[in-house]
């Protein structure tokens, strides 16, 4: 039975180079989420985002004690890895993602608790937002999954994506841009629901 | 300035807002395959059985009793035939028989019981060569650094019931 810890990832990672098991499956049960779900969105193919996510943590495996907490965060590091699983397997990375019927199959759409209208006003956003981060450039949709989805710092992502701190801000800033017009180009806001 | 706020803009930021709010409750709720979690658990398992040191019952099986058991063989087989020649082991078949294409199965985990293949499912994976010596196998320290095919057979809980080596690409000796 593995029970859920508070080490922090620095403590886990020094009981794992001692041979603990237990302390990767806690690592593992902690990060998964955000790459296997980074790794989804970025590749739009459930086998990709498995395999990245596979590969980001057997290099956890290889490098034991030699991460060091100090040049960045272990979730940070993992999504690092795993993004350039998706670019090195997947050639035509700069191409939009085609379908995202697999991403929503994935992700498990489902509608939250509310009236019927809200829910479905806001699975049809979320929808929408889905296929429009899969048609956008992909240099802007993994600042946009990173900062807008997963709440990373912009120092975070600009270590995953191996860019500075201000290319960042501007390419979350025109990703958004770019999103909103691909939204409204698929969806005229008049036939969204009036607010 | 005094610019006179776009209603298209704040409505399309709006409907962005929503999408990816909703989004991100679909992201917390997302999970790995399980199949992921079951294939890093058994590398772990691996990595930590080759870091892990040999326990003295090993040291003494490897140190001790496999060279008495192979200094035995040596004697039983050649001292009849230095002595006369007549009950000299027929070697004939040896070509037929070597290579020897695989190890049997180690149970691992302090299994008593024979090894069940029906128990787990059977996976390919590669070893550092020195877990060899973890089970009183002859190593070659020339490819200590080189890892070795092994077949290992892992249960339904993803724990490793066994392993056995394998020389399907012909590096294992």
């Amino acid at each position: 039975m593995i029970w859920k810890t508070k080490a922090s990832d620095a403590e886990l990672m020094a009981r794992l180079a001692q041979g603990d098991e237990r302390a990767f499956t806690h690592l593992y049960r902690r990060h998964q989420r955000a790459v296997y779900g980074f790794a989804l969105l970025l590749a739009g193919s459930e086998s990709a985002a498995a395999d990245a996510t596979q590969d980001a943590f057997i290099e956890l495996l290889k490098i034991g004690e030699r991460f060091d907490p100090d040049q960045g965060s272990l979730a940070a590091w993992l999504c690092g890895v795993a993004r350039n699983c998706v670019r090195r397997h997947r050639r035509e990375f700069d191409a939009p993602i085609e379908s995202d019927e697999t991403l929503a199959e994935s992700l498990g759409a489902a509608g939250d608790a509310g009236s019927p209208l809200d829910t479905l006003e806001r699975s049809r956003a979320t929808a929408a937002v889905r296929r429009g981060l899969a048609r956008l450039e992909p240099h802007y949709r993994e600042v946009l999954i990173l900062c807008a989805l997963q709440e990373f710092s912009y120092a975070e992502a600009a270590a995953i994506c191996g860019i500075e701190v201000h290319l960042v801000r501007s390419r979350l800033a025109r990703g958004k841009s770019r999103l909103a017009l691909l939204l409204r180009e698929a969806e005229p806001w008049q036939q969204r629901r009036a607010a | 300035m005094n610019i006179k706020p776009d209603p298209q803009a704040a409505r399309d930021k709006a409907w962005l807002d929503a999408g990816l709010a909703g989004l991100r409750a679909e992201m917390a709720r997302l999970k790995a395959p399980a199949r992921i979690e079951r294939e890093l658990f058994t590398r772990a398992r691996l990595a930590h059985l080759g870091r892990a040191p040999l326990p003295l019952w090993r040291i003494l099986l490897q140190q001790f009793f496999v060279p008495a058991v192979a200094i035995g063989v040596v004697v039983a087989l050649f001292v009849p035939f230095l002595a006369g020649g007549l009950l000299a082991p027929d070697l004939s078949g040896e070509a037929e028989l070597a290579p020897q294409s695989e190890t049997p199965f180690y149970a691992l985990g302090g299994t008593k019981a024979e090894l069940d293949l029906s128990q787990g499912v059977v996976v390919a994976t590669e070893l550092p060569r020195r877990i060899l010596l973890d089970f009183g196998l002859p190593i070659d320290p020339g490819e200590l650094g080189q890892p070795i095919k092994a077949d290992v057979l892992v249960g339904a809980r993803g724990e490793i019931l066994g392993v056995r080596f394998t020389n399907r690409t012909g590096e294992v000796k």
